[in-house]
């Protein structure tokens, strides 16, 4: 009786395909649906090995021939799964993302947007000229070695297996400045048809699109060069030599506090991203977004503070225009503060003022208190929490988007709705969506009601908490307030630590 | 009623078909392990298909000499060809279900 153990394999076996069975459901992948088939044959076959077992051998059944032909069927139904999943990681999926070695996915983003960049300039340029160029990078870059050619697409796979034979540490900035050295001489070939504006474009264009289908990741390696090209290519062409040599000694000054400043040194009149990458790509990934818009702001704040008059009007403008264009165009760059781009000192205009990440503001505007910040959040579909008074039709928002939630206050037992007395779980809530969601928005609309129910200073403990959370988790705070209902005490204890917005 | 060499020769003949996929099919799993940030749950997916190879071959011992001890064996290495992947599979389905909320 104790062969009966020899149904261990067969039960595991059948959990490997209910698992691949569920994953195929979250995750929609040719991997998961091959595997499942796979294991459901696997588990045939240790079935089919078990009873052979239990049976005997003195007389042979056709069960022990379907032994051999279930397990070569799964083998060949896995070999298929595993195929296919290479196929994925030559263009990597959101979700596959976090799992991959960081310069495959490197590979994989790039590739994707110069695809994508290819294709809106080919009937510009030509395929024979694109061919050239990819040729040239084929013959003499030795991530793009061996790369075929063909209808001016780039190989992906070959590229990740070259990428295998280069040091696992330097992987990922060979992969950015190879790409770099492949778009500079693109839009070298772009210039020869069209202006400098529109080159940018189309390559803004392409970012936008890519986005898209393959996430934020994109933006490590575009945000940079678009910057670059929209505002510190203008700049540097207006500079004198006396202004090149104060913007190096500003830069270097900023050196201490963020070392990758060293590395947008102009050097003949030019800044040399190839260093900038090199240094990004050692960084962690989750924080390449920030540090990247950190560098830049920094970088924008040499340009706004020199002493050529015309030159700082002119870096104003240029990321003012950037900031305005990157935050329409762009809307998943707010998750990460773009508009911290914005030199020191310089107001943004409208909703755009409230897009900081990690700050809380106070918005003192009685006669609406219907958001233009939430209405931005719900179009772009950025993860918002909207905590209100409004009654349970104005929370129809909720289906408007996924990723805006909103809570209603009030003492009814409803969905939806949290006392305005549970203060502890209304910041439980609060913790909980902004570390799930990357510089999630949270609006606050209601503090008159929660002073009413709670008391002034219990509110302002809490809301000091709210405060502390949105800073240390990289959200933004927005508390809109009908300033007649604080005396101007109170006014002045919440100005204290919130950022106030007339 | 098919005769008793008659399937030992069957099985014999198509036990080279499956033992081709099963290491076209390892071959496959080395290239992606490679790929991964953090390759642990995949380096163990090849202890996995190693314990398929031995859980088979425990089985076609047994076909061959009819000992009934190798049931130990077949289950030893079956459970190691069949365990790694749950485990996997389950990291897998509780990571990106994360991901997915």
């Amino acid at each position: 009786m104790i062969e009966v153990t020899t149904l261990a394999p067969f039960g595991i076996a059948l959990g490997i395909c209910v698992l691949s069975w569920r994953l195929n459901a979250i995750q929609k992948h040719p991997f998961w649906s091959y595997s499942t088939v796979s294991s459901l044959l696997f588990s045939l076959m240790l079935l089919s090995g078990s009873l052979c077992f239990l049976m005997g051998t003195e007389e042979l059944t056709p069960l022990y021939i379907l032994v051999p032909v279930f397990g070569a069927a799964a083998a060949h139904f896995q070999s298929i799964a595993t195929r296919k999943f290479s196929e994925m990681i030559h263009s990597p999926l959101e979700k596959m993302k976090t799992l991959l070695r960081k310069d495959i996915v490197v590979v994989g983003e790039s590739a994707v947007l110069t695809t994508e960049f290819i294709r809106r300039i080919t009937t510009w340029v030509g395929v024979e000229n694109i061919a050239a160029v990819l040729t040239k990078h084929a013959r003499s870059n030795p991530l793009f070695r061996g790369c075929k050619v063909k209808d001016s697409t780039l190989d992906t796979p070959t590229m990740i297996k070259n990428i295998q034979n280069i040091d696992g540490k330097r992987g990922t900035g060979v992969v950015f400045t190879s790409f770099l050295k492949l778009h500079d001489d693109l839009f070298g070939l772009c210039e020869t048809m069209m202006s400098g504006e529109d080159i940018t474009e189309l390559f803004e264009d392409s970012l936008a699109a890519v986005y898209s289908q393959h996430g934020e990741g994109v933006y490590v390696y575009g945000l940079p060069l678009l910057l670059h090209r929209r505002v510190f290519e203008p700049l540097l062409a207006s500079c004198t030599p006396e202004c090149l040599e104060e913007v190096n000694a500003r830069i270097r000054g900023l050196e201490k506090e963020e070392p990758l400043m060293r590395t947008l040194e102009v050097k003949n009149g030019k800044i040399e991203l190839e260093e900038f990458y090199r240094g990004l790509a050692r960084l962690n990934p989750d924080e390449m977004m920030e540090r990247i818009i950190f560098v830049f702001s920094q970088l924008g704040n040499v340009f706004s503070s020199v002493k050529n008059k015309a030159l700082t009007r002119k870096s104003e403008r240029l990321l003012s225009k950037t900031v305005s264009h990157l935050t329409e165009k762009h809307p998943a760059l707010t998750k990460y503060g773009v508009v911290k781009l914005m030199s020191k000192g310089v107001e943004l205009s409208g909703f755009c003022r409230v897009l900081g990440v990690g700050e809380s503001y106070l918005i003192k505007r009685p006669e609406k208190h219907d958001l233009e910040v939430l209405e931005y959040v719900i179009k772009h579909d950025l993860p918002a929490l909207h905590i209100t008074t409004s009654r349970p039709p104005n929370l129809q928002r909720e289906n408007i988007s996924k990723n805006v939630k909103t809570l209603w206050l009030s003492k009814l037992d409803v969905k939806g709705a949290v006392s305005p007395s549970a203060l502890d779980i209304l910041r439980d809530t609060v913790d909980n969506f902004i570390t799930q969601n990357r510089g999630a928005t949270v609006v606050l609309d209601g503090l008159e009601y929660l002073m009413l129910e709670n008391g002034h200073e219990i509110t302002v403990k809490f809301l000091y908490d709210l405060v502390s959370m949105a800073g240390v988790k990289r959200a933004r705070l927005i508390v809109p307030i009908d300033p007649k209902a604080f005396t101007p005490s109170q006014l002045a204890q919440l100005e204290r630590f919130l950022i106030p917005i007339s | 009623m098919m005769g008793f060499d008659t399937i030992r020769v069957i099985v014999l003949l198509i036990t080279p078909l499956g033992l081709y996929f099963w290491t076209k099919c390892t071959l496959n799993y080395l290239q992606i392990t490679r790929y991964f940030r953090n390759p642990g749950s995949w380096r163990w997916t090849l202890i996995a298909m190693l314990g398929i190879f031995g859980a088979y071959f425990t089985w076609l011992a047994y076909l061959l000499t009819g000992e009934n001890f190798l049931w130990m064996g077949f289950v030893v290495f079956g459970v190691m060809g069949t365990l790694p992947f749950l485990l996997g599979n389950l990291e897998s389905y509780l990571s990106l279900r994360k991901v997915a909320r």
